[in-house]
């Protein structure tokens, strides 16, 4: 019998066709195949901060996500999120946990707002873990390469073009 | 300097406050966040004038121009040298450096090392050394600052120093609240417009590069020739060679700069960068050393070479164009100070005190330890250049040859070179700054004719190269290394058509991903 899980997955504007469309208008393919889907996690934060400026004190509201495999952070968009249910195969393995993550967070935010404001300065910087959150890609097969294409922006990288 | 000159560089601030004061209220909330999450997204143009504007200022004002005015043409082999070192630099390292740092998850230069020659040895040692030398490098701002605060203002000296210095403390740490982010494109705009006029108003004085080089050639023909004023380096082939390199492969080794690569938006924004750096680098390398030479003739009696582009500027500009230009020029020096002081301040905090001191440390003393150094290094910087100021030229060549010397073959390596490992990069920092350290302490360079940036990196690519070879069994590259730098290869193995549209972000969840899949099979 097949579990199925539920989870939270960023929602996409990309499917399976737009995917291939992505691949086919970059590569030139026309033999294109979805190969499959991963589900890929991520910590998500909510990270808020109190930052001076010359007109004042302004709260800072960033989105921090985790690579959940990697434990790489990465401040990013806005984004929504859906309930979906989907069989864990097809989910990628978490391989850190949270209180590593939340240092992640930390240690990303804080370097951010020091680099990009050019300034040594206590950042009072909160990290609240929203959950693990998820986003599909699209596994696209053209010959003998791979390609890995992101549900949420049509961005694409190559898996297996050193085996083409 | 006259009133006029005073009010204009009041009135640059003013605007340049305005910038800010308006770019924070436009920003209103979104807009910054927009900024704070720009992320990598630094496009190639932005990578480019960074990159070239970080490396430059007090050195290009003060120590570019003296040294044009005391040896005349034989400061432009540091000009060649010069034009070459962005595009030599993106080209070398900078499109793989980026992504390799972004896949070790990297988020400064000495950690980045640790990553790729794992070992807590390499972060002591090489944090401990930037933080030594980027300190003589703030050093050279200092001095540059009190120098061109005391001219511009007319105020003696110790108390142009201090103003400068105490500018410099602002900056570094009211950054954000000064927004001078917003206003960094402005300033270097007028930094550039400023520099090429002083060399135009320069030649129209003097009716013209040939009429110039004549009257130069009727004063000591020998400050025509490339061996320098009497002839003084003829034949030494070795001091050329580090005229040369010191700009052109001593910047890959400074982490300062490196640290830009890992802030590209793109891998491949390394190429478009370079075209940039390399035109920014034709018009405005050159015109300091120009203007320098040319300053033989239009101030005969100037005591001070290095003041020579400020005394050519208020000579010929008009007093109102001098003001902003000369406000442009040292907002650039203390903008410059500002990030080395942050970069030493993160270095000493994160790499040093974090990781080896105190690893439980709140974020409250890594600020108390970052703004701590900054304060003793202001300090100490100016008791220096008010007692015994050396010049700008001599810092920052001694600075760069023992930063190039230290760490250009281990940052070269880490990206080209699989075999390079933990003990090779460790023999490389050290015997590289070594020798260059001594070389230059004990005047190997009168004696010898080679210049310490040669001697080092000549000492450090050979440490690298031999103890990494013989210790490959003891110390082997593991193979989590050894596959990031395949993944970060296969870059060049995309197909060229494909490279602009392939989302480098997506590296990491790519390398997962793959694992899973050959895996699965």
């Amino acid at each position: 019998m097949t579990h199925y899980a539920q989870i939270a997955v960023i929602a996409g504007t990309v499917n399976a066709v737009e995917a291939l469309d992505t691949v086919a208008d970059v590569t030139g393919e026309k033999n294109l195949t979805i190969e499959s889907d991963v589900i890929y996690p991520y910590y998500a934060y909510q990270s808020t901060c109190l930052v001076k400026t010359l007109v004042g004190q302004k709260e800072l509201s960033l989105v921090c996500l985790v690579d959940a495999v990697n434990g790489l952070g990465v401040t990013a968009d806005k984004y929504e999120v859906q309930k979906e249910t989907c069989i864990p195969e097809k989910l990628l393995d978490v391989s850190i946990d949270d209180v590593t993550a939340t240092d992640v967070a930390r240690q990303t935010v804080i370097h951010r707002l020091g680099k990009q404001l050019k300034t040594i300065a206590r950042f009072d910087v909160n990290c609240e873990l929203k959950g693990i959150i998820y986003k599909r890609f699209w596994i696209v097969r053209a010959g003998e390469s791979r390609f890995l294409v992101d549900s949420a922006t049509a961005g694409w990288y190559p898996l297996q073009m050193r085996a083409a | 300097m006259s009133g006029t000159v005073v009010v204009f560089l009041i009135l640059y601030y003013v605007i340049v406050l305005g910038i800010g004061y308006w770019a924070m209220r436009r920003g209103a909330g979104n807009n910054l966040e927009g900024y704070l999450l720009g992320g990598r997204k630094v496009g190639p143009m932005a990578t480019a004038l960074t990159l070239q504007s970080t490396s430059m200022s007090g050195y290009m004002f003060l120590g570019a121009g003296g040294l044009g005015f005391s040896q005349g043409y034989w400061a432009l082999w540091y000009a060649a040298g010069d034009i070459g070192g962005g595009v030599l630099n993106l080209s070398v390292i900078g499109r793989r450096m980026r992504k390799l740092s972004q896949m070790f998850g990297a988020l400064t230069s000495i950690e980045y090392l640790e990553k790729r020659y794992p070992s807590p040895a390499i972060r002591l040692f090489a944090g401990t050394l930037t933080v030594f030398l980027l300190g003589f490098y703030v050093l050279a701002q200092f001095i540059a600052g009190g120098k061109g605060m005391a001219l511009v203002t007319g105020i003696p000296y110790p108390i142009a120093l201090a103003i400068a210095v105490g500018i410099i403390l602002i900056y570094t740490f009211m950054g954000g609240y000064l927004a001078v982010a917003y206003t960094d494109f402005f300033q270097s705009l007028v930094m550039l417009v400023g520099v090429l006029w002083i060399a135009g108003a320069s030649l129209v004085e003097l009716g013209g590069l040939t009429a110039a080089n004549n009257a130069i050639n009727n004063i000591d023909p020998t400050l025509l020739s490339i061996w320098g004023k009497g002839l003084g380096f003829q034949g030494q082939w070795g001091i050329v060679a580090g005229a040369v390199l010191i700009f052109s492969v001593g910047l890959m080794g400074w982490p300062h700069v490196v640290t830009r690569h890992m802030a590209m938006s793109h891998p491949t924004t390394a190429r478009s960068a370079g075209m940039w750096a390399t035109l920014w680098n034709l018009f405005f390398v050159p015109t300091p050393y120009i203007v320098g030479i040319l300053a033989i003739l239009i101030l005969p009696g100037l005591d001070d070479p290095e003041m020579a582009i400020f005394e050519v500027a208020g000579k010929l500009l008009p007093a109102a164009a001098t003001g902003l230009v000369m406000a442009a020029i040292m907002a650039a020096i203390m903008s410059t100070a500002d990030s080395l002081l942050l970069q030493t301040g993160s270095i000493a905090s994160r790499d040093l005190y974090e990781r080896f001191i105190n690893p439980e440390a709140t974020e409250r003393q890594m600020v108390v330890v970052s703004r701590g150094l900054v304060i003793v290094l202001a300090a100490i910087g100016y008791g220096v250049a008010l007692y015994e100021p050396p010049s700008v030229f001599s810092i920052v060549i001694f600075a760069t040859s023992v930063l190039g010397s230290a760490f250009l073959p281990s940052y070269v390596c880490a990206v080209w070179w699989k075999k390079a490992n933990t003990p090779g990069a460790l023999a490389s920092m050290v015997v590289g700054a070594t020798v260059a350290f001594v070389w230059e302490l004990a005047g190997y360079v009168e004696t010898m004719q080679v210049a310490p940036m040669v001697a080092g990196v000549v000492s450090s690519t050979t440490a690298m190269i031999f103890v990494s070879l013989a210790t490959q069994r003891i110390a082997p590259v593991p193979s989590r290394i050894t596959d990031v730098m395949d993944e970060a290869a296969a870059v060049g193995q995309i197909p060229r058509q494909l490279l602009p549209s392939v989302d480098f972000d997506l590296a990491p969840e790519a390398a997962a991903v793959d694992a899973l899949v050959k895996r699965d099979k």
